[in-house]
């Protein structure tokens, strides 16, 4: 087997005075060197909390965790310098170019300058923006801004790489285009890759894993197979919809149910 | 029966302004109100039983219609520009994406905007009135003349207020559909203040309110204001000043007075509500997009001065960021301009000295309108940084560099505006003060860095700058005082006092700013 990328014990989060609010609940998780493994949850779940614990955007507040070999805490420099992340909700400077802000991105991570050049242009025209390359990104639409976030995580070809929500706003081709390339890098760069989607046929197709957390908790990991046999259902969505709890059919309705509501 | 949409958006407005008070939501303008007008009318009264025979004597004269008639003006214009320099400020895109999606006609979110702010703006309002009122309560005032002075203000102060929301609404729906377009927005939203502060600086120094007492040779001046609405209410004002009591004073020519003001508060509210379904536009997306230029000699001088490499990168990315948006720039026009109207109004001709104690308070603004760019991006922003190995060390280090780059040119402009504008200023020494001021306003820099980061402002409003910018003012009239009370103002050790507290404040506000960067969740 391959070694962790990435252990986690007991990895907690909590905010409030007291630690009231629980982001994330004792997080024991390890994910493989090479491996593509799913993060799911439902909406404020924990999965952005872990992703940026394991970014060392914040710091945890329970348990330890290392990252390529590294110390959450000690170790953030390293750890920085080896992910890539495209993050759920990311900042953006709109008064550059495409080009200017990748330049910039590769700067923070010090990637030499001739590598930077011409990796950036290569990047501006994988993701077919090219003819826009100097246009400022305030211009952009979201989902071209998601393209150059995406090139932005990869700007400094990072081992292991996080995709918070990578195709939500892309276009049907554009999101092909992005799972083709995370599983080519997964394939064919050897990456690791941590992906957290609510489209769970890209998850179905490019994850090796998957973990499923919710209100804080780890619930459910293992391969998709794992999961269909443990839940005994025959898809992923009946299966994350069992671990989860879904929303029960007679209620969908229920807010109609009421006098003079019209058809 | 569908609902009346400007009372929908006008309840909502509402609510957004009072979203913090809880279930007392609903009575905040009174919360407000009534403890200030209270205060008005307990002190003010008081103060001015005191200097009766003085306040007599001053509604008898020419001066009190003078007077009075520029408190209204001023107040007038206060309420004309503030909304247009708000609106223009604010870029609430996802606010009128919504309004965009519903059946709602222009006029409805202009005058749901504007009626759900009245109750705020009233308290101001009768405030300012209740002044007089107060004022004159020891003269005899009547219940109905006082009632119908608050009247005055109000009917006076809403139609410019209501001018002022429907002058906005239809500039943001002209420039508000690029990107360029709304970055001139918020770089007129500043300019339109310069020209208020000339005006207020002009009735400050008692420029205006010399020629209106000397009419013969004031030239349009009088004539001018007289036709404007603002005036109307002031004869009324000081009618009522001299005859107190409710009967007098209430003459043909002031219920006319007051009822054109009513007339002229309907009519431009209709007016208003007809011209905005005219011509303000709620659609505020286009497709246009700003093309960022090559590289010129500027940038490839900023990499150079940064050192290059991949440091030069970061600083030349912050500078291009920082310069592209034209609020910035206005912003730094604005200073300046300050400086120069300060220098004019007020500036003594053989006092070099007195201009560089001006700089002293101009300096902190200057200095957190450049540094207060750091972190109004938002927390994402700075998450970019974070993220990155060092990545909040390089954030500081490129924002230092950017900022005195931006702040060194200024100060000396700045400084040399009063030097060149004052005869008395020809002395060497004089001049000497131009490095100092260099050395003081790159020890604002730091230390207005400092504090940015952390007490950090998330938001794009000037307004919610403001508590950073005081504390550094206020640490500047500190040091210019205990100075003063030690004896060494105007001297050289004075002046090196001064530099080293500076510097060292900024030293300590950097540390625990840098420190609280990396702990900001």
């Amino acid at each position: 087997m391959s070694k962790a990328m990435i252990s986690t014990k007991e990895l907690s989060k909590t905010y409030g005075r007291s630690g009231k609010v629980i982001a994330l609940d004792k997080l024991n998780l390890e994910v493989y060197e090479g491996e593509t493994f799913g993060l799911l949850g439902p909406n404020g779940a924990g999965k952005t909390t872990t992703v940026r614990l394991l970014n060392c955007i914040i710091k945890p507040t329970g348990g330890s965790a290392t990252v390529g070999g590294h110390d959450l805490i000690k170790g953030s420099l390293e750890i920085k310098s080896m992910t890539g992340l495209l993050a759920e909700s990311p900042g953006l400077y709109e008064k550059l170019s495409a080009h200017e802000f990748l330049q910039f991105m590769g700067a923070l991570y010090d990637v030499p300058d001739d590598v930077l050049d011409t990796r950036t242009d290569k990047l501006i025209r994988l993701f077919g923006l090219h003819s826009r390359r100097n246009h400022l990104l305030e211009g952009y639409s979201r989902g071209m801004k998601q393209k150059v976030l995406i090139a932005a995580a990869l700007i400094h070809d990072p081992p292991l790489l996080f995709f918070d929500e990578p195709t939500s706003t892309l276009d049907p081709n554009a999101a092909l285009m992005v799972k083709d390339l995370m599983k080519d890098l997964a394939e064919n760069a050897g990456k690791t890759i941590v992906v957290c989607s609510h489209i769970l046929p890209i998850i179905e197709e490019l994850c090796d894993r998957i973990g499923i957390i919710n209100r804080g908790k780890l619930v459910a990991v293992g391969t998709i197979d794992e999961l269909l046999a443990r839940t005994g259902k025959n898809t992923l969505e009946k299966a994350y919809i069992d671990i989860t709890g879904g929303v029960q059919k007679k209620e969908l309705l229920s807010w109609r149910e009421l006098r003079g509501a019209k058809a | 029966m569908p609902r009346r949409k400007w009372l929908v958006l006008a309840r909502n407005s509402y609510m957004l302004r009072t979203s913090g008070f809880g279930r007392f939501r609903y009575i905040v303008p009174l919360l407000i109100g009534v403890p200030i007008v209270g205060a008005i009318f307990a002190f003010v009264p008081w103060i001015t039983n005191f200097f009766l025979d003085e306040v007599e004597v001053f509604f008898v004269s020419t001066a009190a219609i003078a007077l009075i008639q520029i408190v209204l003006f001023t107040t007038f214009i206060l309420f004309l520009f503030f909304p247009i320099s708000f609106s223009l400020n604010s870029g609430q895109e996802e606010y009128y994406e919504i309004l965009l999606s519903a059946p709602l006609r222009p006029k409805d979110v202009i005058l749901g905007k504007f009626l759900g702010d009245m109750p705020f703006y009233s308290v101001g309002v009768i405030a300012v009135a209740s002044v007089f009122v107060a004022l004159m309560l020891p003269l005899g005032l009547g219940v109905i003349q006082g009632t119908l002075i608050t009247l005055i203000f109000m009917l006076t102060f809403f139609s410019a207020l209501w001018i002022g929301v429907v002058i906005a609404a239809m500039i943001r729906s002209k420039i508000g559909s690029s990107t360029r377009g709304k970055d001139i927005g918020k770089a007129l939203s500043m300019a339109v203040a310069l020209p208020m502060v000339g005006l207020m600086y002009a009735l400050m120094s008692g420029t205006v309110y010399t020629a209106l007492l000397d009419v013969e040779s004031s030239g349009p001046l009088p004539f001018v204001l007289d036709l404007l609405p603002s005036s109307w209410g002031a004869n009324v004002v000081v009618d009522f000043a001299v005859s107190p009591g409710d009967a007098s004073g209430i003459s043909l020519e002031n219920t006319l007075r007051v009822g054109a003001m009513a007339i002229f508060f309907v009519g431009v509210l209709w007016a208003g509500t007809k011209f905005a379904d005219r011509a303000y536009n709620l659609e505020s997306q286009s497709l246009s997009s700003n093309l960022a230029r090559q590289e010129g000699v500027f940038y490839r001088a900023i990499r150079a001065i940064s050192g290059g490499g991949a440091f030069g990168t970061l600083v030349v990315s912050v500078f291009k960021d920082y310069g592209r948006r034209l609020e910035n720039v206005s912003k730094i026009v604005y200073v300046i301009g300050l400086v120069a109207l300060v220098t004019f109004f007020f500036g003594d001709a053989e006092d070099a000295e007195g201009g560089i104690i001006m700089m002293f308070f101009l300096l902190p603004f200057l200095a957190g309108f450049i540094v207060g760019e750091v972190t109004i991006r938002g927390k994402e922003n700075l998450f970019i940084y974070r993220k990155a190995p060092k990545g909040e060390l390089r954030l500081v280090r490129a924002r230092l560099v950017q900022s005195m780059l931006v702040m060194v040119p200024l100060t000396v402009v700045a400084t040399a505006i009063p030097l060149l504008m004052m005869s008395g200023a020809s002395t060497a020494a004089a001049y000497m003060m131009v490095p100092y001021m260099i050395a003081l306003s790159a020890a604002l820099v730091v230390f207005s860095l400092g504090l940015f980061l952390m007490w950090p402002v998330f938001s794009e409003k000037p307004a919610d700058m403001m508590a950073n910018v005081m504390i550094l003012t206020f640490f500047m009239m500190g040091c210019f005082f205990v100075t003063l009370f030690l004896g060494l103002f105007g001297e050289v050790n004075g002046w090196l006092f001064i530099l080293t507290l500076t510097s060292i404040a900024g030293a300590i506000a950097l540390m625990l700013g840098v420190r609280n960067l990396r702990a900001l969740e």
